[in-house]
């Protein structure tokens, strides 16, 4: 493993509602904390790429990578990746691959976003930017493209609404345990199934938060640190894309890009699904945990509403693979440009034994998903100790 | 945006989806909209595929609660769009209703 990259450090700031952050005090945060968490100096960082949806529609700030640059009195590389709700997902990869080429350094990922600034109305409008012209045109929203999949899959695989609810009450459930969550509370089945319609079939239950918040990791080939931290190596983070319309796509039980980012980062990675025991996967909506597992191949086909209906994926199942211990996006909330990088640093946390009081069984593998916009962007990132 | 060169480019389009049969691939019914739409709230859109096999987005309108299921057959119609926007340009598109 020795030529392969590693985290070394974790970071995030919790997810909520602060109306007393701006993008940038986010963004600040989270550079601070890793720094402390990692014990690193910001002088050991040699490149930031930094994850970032809505800061030109929320704050009307662009050019993030100066903004950075002001915080933390630096002059180093900043690269901003946009890639929807995939953003930091894409980032990561990226200083993956940024690495690979530059031996002996550290980078730090950081996701952020401000989300609740603006309206509910403008919120929408701006993550509908992640859905096609065609989409926007009639009026689709972004929970309005996923319900149209929602809708698809019910009815071909013949499931109903709390099949999809069984993935927010567990969701909800792990989120419990998770001190950095938007929401700590326990919902039920009749919760989810009487909670109003945002985009019928799916509710505001079925739905993750608009949050506020940002994450950051450490991510190094320099052995000085490897030895000295708590480590998980990076066996692999890849990428695909697909059509940004649901329309021009052949299928439409299936997100193709997660099935193609699958297959290269296990085949990358050298190991088999059954030796992941933990996952966080990209459940904006309830329908989209159901189409993750089986689009990243561990579960067949159609049979995805049954198996989330036996809650199989739950940390009390007692089964091998348990799903989105952080809470997902839906306890866990879910600023857009973050996620990606706090679902990576959960995989960590808990591969390294220090998830505290949601901490699983020891597993030697993890993976983590990442989706952008309704699957045009897909990464997923296979990290073992 | 809903600029009035954007609209003019999405109308010339418009006009060869226009008379257009074809089957409810999929639907749903939006209750929390961008806000040009909502004055609109609920309403229906569905996904079609056209009988010369495109797919196309749409609202539907014109119809019975029943009638709102996959498969079922439905045709293209002229209708409004959204509310007016930024530059006064009242916006037409193609919408579908359910086929008799």
């Amino acid at each position: 493993m020795s030529t392969l990259n590693a985290i070394i450090g974790y970071y995030s700031t919790p997810f909520g509602e602060f109306w007393d952050k701006t993008l940038d005090d986010l963004i600040l945060d989270a550079f601070n904390g890793v720094l402390k968490e990692s014990k690193i100096e910001k002088n050991g960082i040699d490149a930031i790429f930094l994850g970032n949806m809505l800061g030109g529609v929320v704050e009307e700030s662009l050019l993030l990578s100066a903004h950075v640059a002001e915080l933390t009195d630096m002059h180093i590389p900043v690269y901003r990746i946009e890639a929807a709700c995939a953003s930091g997902g894409l980032a990561f990869q990226n200083a993956d691959v940024y690495l690979k080429s530059h031996p002996g350094s550290t980078v730090m990922v950081l996701g952020a976003e401000k989300m609740t600034d603006i309206s509910a109305g403008e919120i929408t409008r701006g993550l509908a930017s992640a859905a096609s012209d065609e989409e926007q045109t009639v009026g689709l929203t972004f929970p309005g493209v996923y319900a149209l999949l929602a809708q698809m899959y019910l009815e071909k695989y013949g499931y109903n609404e709390e099949h999809l609810a069984s993935i927010s009450v567990k969701n909800h459930a792990h989120g419990v345990l998770n001190e950095k969550a938007h929401f700590r509370r326990y919902v039920t089945i009749d919760n989810v199934l009487e909670s109003p319609y945002v985009a019928y079939p799916l509710k505001v239950l079925d739905s993750s938060p608009i949050s506020d918040g940002a994450a950051a990791v450490i991510l190094t080939n320099d052995h000085k640190y490897i030895t000295a931290s708590k480590a998980a190596h990076i066996l692999s983070s890849e990428t695909a894309t697909d059509s940004i319309s649901i329309a021009k796509r052949k299928q439409l039980d299936t997100l193709e890009a997660t099935v193609v980012a699958a297959q290269k980062a296990f085949t990358c990675a050298r190991i088999e699904r059954k030796d992941i025991n933990l996952m966080e996967v990209h459940d904006c909506f309830s329908i989209a945990e159901i189409l993750a597992l089986e689009d990243l191949g561990f579960w067949e086909k159609g049979k995805g509403g049954q198996h989330a209906r036996e809650m199989v994926t739950s940390r009390d199942s007692g089964s091998n693979l348990i799903v989105n211990t952080s809470g997902g996006l839906k306890a866990a909330g879910h600023p857009v440009g973050g996620t990606g990088i706090k679902q990576i640093g959960e995989v960590y946390l808990q591969l390294t034994g220090q998830a505290g009081e949601r901490q699983v069984k020891h597993h030697k593998f993890g993976l983590a998903h990442n989706v952008g916009g309704s699957g045009g962007v897909a990464v997923v990132t296979i990290l073992g100790v | 945006m809903q600029s009035a060169v954007r609209v003019w480019r999405k109308q010339k389009k418009d006009k060869e989806r226009l008379g257009k049969k074809g089957v409810i691939l999929s639907w749903t019914e939006v209750f929390v909209s961008p806000l040009r739409f909502e004055t609109m709230t609920p309403y229906t859109i569905v996904l079609v595929e056209l009988e010369d096999q495109n797919r196309v987005y749409g609202q539907l309108v014109d119809f019975e609660k029943d009638q709102r299921t996959i498969g079922r057959e439905v045709v293209s119609v002229f209708r409004k769009m959204g509310a007016v926007g930024s530059e006064d340009v009242v916006e037409y598109g193609v919408k579908f209703k359910p086929h008799e």
